[in-house]
């Protein structure tokens, strides 16, 4: 039995071998050689100088915040249609499922794209807008933190329903009829039943959507004027500056704390 | 509560699921749905509870109309067979569930405000009490055997005192010991609620122990209802004879007279002896249960075929002399030899004769 | 509050979302195929008149980066699969000490913003052909779907099928020829679309290591954005969107849940 284990788990290993190289080579390698040019030299080096910085720091807080909040909104706008699509059967939800994941394979420039589009000097909404009221609202507006802000909801919302979606789905049905059963309405439900029971799958939409938006370069290349973002001030100082050790704590932190906020969402969760 | 179903079908799609289906729920009586997979007593209970709409036909509470009515609204309360019990509330708040959603009743001669909080726990003592579930209350159900959950999901369902009570095979998860036992205390349980109960099952001795009233279900439509006893000895067709315990269905010929419009019953030969039976244009078969064969110096000569005692009584199996095997329980340890023969008579005088259906 | 009524806003809100999220597609899409003057002047110049020279513009001046973009993908897709289906198989079906803490692990490239992780590669392996680079950033970003979908379904079917192929014979190669990989099928295609279109869209990788030799088709749309006109970048856009659209449709016929951690913005 014990010869058969010993077996069994180093043929997994084999398998499992040329991932846990690429990791290591590909991913944990550059990053603990990132984070050690990073700290080496007086007093924590680089990182220090970043921190210390008007500009980065003000980056790396913008993120933060930018992330957090477009984070929690997104999941916040993605509850109900997440319910629907899992638990209610309608003509066109089919439909709708796709037209909402459509999104999700558009990259960051794309999406900026798309928002200048809409809501820059010359887009869309204030072009209509112009045409109706005489005046030209919104010209502009994407180019603004709001216009930031709406650009990563609309990256976020495909993501954070469709994520939603598959765990609700995995609810026992029998659950929601028993509530059902005992006079619970559907906003009862939702609240006493379904969200307590999603509260692990919103957790780790949070950090989806939150390591998504702290990743975000294209959408700010197009789009963020004298608002700045970390991933932004990277590669400035990489490729305007060619100031690799700035750059380079830069990027240290933003991982970092990417990964930490990541981490501490999921823990908890199976 | 008295409930009333009216003619009322069911399909999916285009598969009949429920077809015709008419019954009277006696008040505080239970009435249990017996049939095979498939026969639809779960959907029934379904269309009771208002989590399907029928097609066809109306369910009617104390005679109000509540086939429109959607569940959350209905006054019943259900155990399902998997329990559902909520895995992130404690057994208290199972408990409290049903008492906190402020449902009205559809019955607009009750109406009934939120319960204050006192009132809520002293519900849910009361009936964790009733169910034995004090020491239980505050653990989560993952926590809680089989025969546990069971008992939280039922004092669940009846902690808002509906005035219907829907059970979905309830104790098919447990072992056969565990269920002999619960289902004595749920028999006795539910009759001290007095509670109209609908039980659905297909367990044909958990049926005769809790039946006030009896439902067999075959293909969606009712075969036979009525008391169960009265099920048991007076079955109308093989299938519901079968169903209901073991069944010898003898063969028996028609007798026709020559003025058929006499119904006189006439003493005729069939392969166990001289009955007096009905006539029928078409024939059909003498129910003769195993536990109405007996031996007996007068009765028919056959072989036995195989004995096997099984403790409260012996199972026999015998051939009569035309080649149609009978099963018999004897009492115990009092099983002839395979091979022997013996004479064998039925008990009763006039066996229950059950006629090919027209 | 009624069931009906709640149900129904509920519908309405989500039409409205799906709505929202269509609007910018649409807009895009009519200003490619309009002669958009009502967009602004257009700086091509005379070459560019009708619609399809719009799309022979682009093809023309970014050709190159369209099959760099083609190339990776070419390479990303089965290493991808090879790396990352065994070991996700293996997770379930072999497990060894420390796999649970691999399995994990292997998911944590999406928790790094691409620009960090471009960048510690660009430390790292300066003189790394980078070709080999990008593929490696495209692996790390989609090896934890692979793994996702592979592991998903591997627990959907049952354990004891290849135990019984084993018992009436098969080697471990005939197994996993005959039973294992017929089983996973679905799953391996559902990875490879995936792996595909995150791949294809990839920017915040394959911007920070492109050079003027080497450009994904992403990165040329950026410079499209930002030096084209509206009707140029439009078009841009819709031949970026062509493949990937049927791939996604195809992703949402065959459920793919891995998909929704997806690319970062």
């Amino acid at each position: 039995m014990t010869r058969s284990l010993n077996r069994s788990s180093a043929t997994g290993a084999l398998l499992a071998l040329p991932l846990l190289v690429f990791l290591i080579a590909a991913v944990a390698w550059p990053l603990a050689s990132l984070a050690g040019h990073a700290l080496s030299g007086p007093g924590w080096g680089a990182v220090r100088q970043v921190l210390a910085a008007g500009r980065y720091r003000t980056a790396l807080v913008n993120s933060l915040g930018l992330s957090a909040a477009a984070a929690f909104c997104s999941v916040l706008l993605a509850v109900g249609p997440a319910w629907i699509l899992a638990r209610e059967r309608f003509p066109g939800r089919d439909a709708l499922r796709t037209a909402i994941s459509l999104p999700l394979t558009f990259s960051g420039v794309l999406v900026g794209f798309l928002m200048v589009v809409l809501m820059g000097r010359i887009g869309v909404i204030p072009e209509i807008l112009g045409v109706l009221t005489g005046r030209r609202i919104f010209e502009g507006a994407a180019y603004t933190v709001a216009g930031l802000f709406v650009a990563y909801l609309y990256f976020e919302l495909p993501r954070a329903v469709m994520t939603l979606e598959s765990a609700f789905r995995r609810f026992p049905r029998e659950l929601d009829l028993a509530a059902r059963t005992l006079g619970a309405g559907p906003l009862q439900r939702l609240l006493r039943v379904g969200l307590p029971l999603a509260a692990p799958a919103l957790r780790s939409t949070l950090a989806v959507t939150f390591s998504a938006s702290m990743g975000s370069f294209g959408v700010a290349l197009i789009l963020s004027r004298r608002f700045t973002v970390a991933p932004l001030e990277v590669y400035t100082e990489m490729t305007g500056y060619l100031n690799d050790e700035v750059a380079g704590a830069l990027a240290l932190m933003l991982a970092f704390s990417t990964m930490a906020v990541d981490r501490l969402l999921s823990m908890g969760k199976r | 509560m008295r409930v009333h179903v009216d003619n009322v079908s069911f399909a999916y799609g285009r598969e009949p699921v429920v077809s015709g289906v008419s019954m009277e729920l006696p008040e505080g009586g239970i009435t249990v749905v017996i049939g095979p997979s498939g026969s639809g007593k779960s959907t029934l209970l379904q269309l009771l509870c208002g989590l399907l709409h029928p097609l066809q036909g109306k369910i009617l509470f104390d005679d109000e109309d509540v086939t429109g009515v959607p569940t959350e609204r209905r006054d019943v309360g259900v155990v399902f067979q998997s329990y559902a019990l909520f895995p992130h509330l404690t057994v208290r708040e199972n408990i409290a569930f049903g008492l906190q959603t402020g449902r009205r009743r559809f019955s607009l001669r009750s109406s009934r405000r939120r319960p204050s909080r006192r009132h809520v726990e002293e519900r849910v003592w009361d009936t964790a009490a009733l169910l034995s579930l004090e020491r239980l209350l505050d653990r989560k159900p993952a926590q809680l055997s089989g025969g546990e959950q069971q008992r939280v999901a039922l004092a669940r369902a009846v902690a808002p005192r509906p005035s219907l009570l829907l059970l979905d095979e309830p104790l098919s998860a447990l072992d056969a010991r565990l269920r002999r036992t619960v289902r004595a205390e749920l028999a006795a349980l539910l009759r001290k609620l007095g509670t109209t109960a609908f039980y659905v099952t297909h367990d044909q001795e958990e049926a005769m122990l809790l039946a006030d009233h009896l439902l067999v279900l075959d293909h969606g439509r009712v075969v036979q209802a009525g008391d169960p006893l009265d099920l048991y000895r007076r079955p109308q067709t093989p299938f519901v004879a079968s169903f209901l315990g073991e069944a010898n269905l003898v063969e028996v010929e028609a007798r026709p007279i020559a003025n058929a419009s006499s119904v006189l019953p006439v003493r005729s030969q069939t392969p166990l002896g001289a009955f007096v039976l009905p006539t029928t244009a078409g024939g059909g078969w003498l129910l003769v249960r195993p536990e109405d064969l007996t031996e007996d110096p007068c009765g028919t000569l056959a072989t036995v075929g195989d004995a096997r005692g099984l403790g409260p009584h012996d199972r026999v199996i015998l051939l009569l002399e035309n080649g149609t095997e009978i099963l018999a329980h004897f009492p115990p340890e009092t099983a002839p030899a395979p091979g022997s023969k013996v004479r064998i008579g039925v008990r009763t005088r006039r066996p229950h004769f059950v006629g090919h259906s027209e | 509050m009624s069931t009906a009524i709640v149900r129904r806003a509920g519908i309405a809100a989500t039409a409205v979302l799906a709505l929202a999220l269509l609007t910018p597609i649409v807009v895009t899409a009519a200003g490619a195929f309009s002669r958009a003057e009502w967009y602004g002047r257009r700086s091509e110049g005379a070459e560019v008149q009708s619609v399809p020279d719009l799309f022979r513009y682009v093809a023309g001046i970014w050709g190159g980066a369209l099959l760099r973009s083609v190339e990776i993908v070419a390479a990303v897709v089965p290493l991808a699969l090879a790396i990352g289906a065994p070991a996700a198989w293996a997770f379930r079906r072999r497990p060894f000490p420390g796999s649970r803490l691999l399995e994990s692990i292997a998911l944590v490239p999406l928790a790094v913003p691409g620009v960090a992780l471009a960048f510690s590669l660009i430390q790292v392996a300066g003189h790394t052909p980078r070709f080999a680079l990008l593929v490696a950033g495209h692996l790390a970003y989609t090896l934890p779907m692979v793994v996702k979908t592979v592991t998903n379904a591997v627990e959907t079917f049952d354990p004891r099928l290849e135990p019984a192929a084993r018992s009436l014979g098969a080697t471990g190669w005939e197994t996993a020829k005959r039973v294992t990989v017929p089983l996973l099928t679905p799953a391996l295609v559902l990875s490879a679309l995936l792996v595909f279109a995150v791949s294809w869209g990839e920017f915040n990788v394959s911007f920070l290591l492109a050079t003027p030799l080497v450009q994904t088709f992403p990165a040329a749309l950026y410079v499209t954005y930002t030096t084209n006109s509206f009707p140029v970048a439009a078009a841009a856009t819709l031949i970026f969107l062509a493949p990937v659209v049927p791939a996604l449709l195809a992703i949402q016929a065959l459920g793919g849940e891995a998909f929704h951690r997806g690319l970062q913005a």
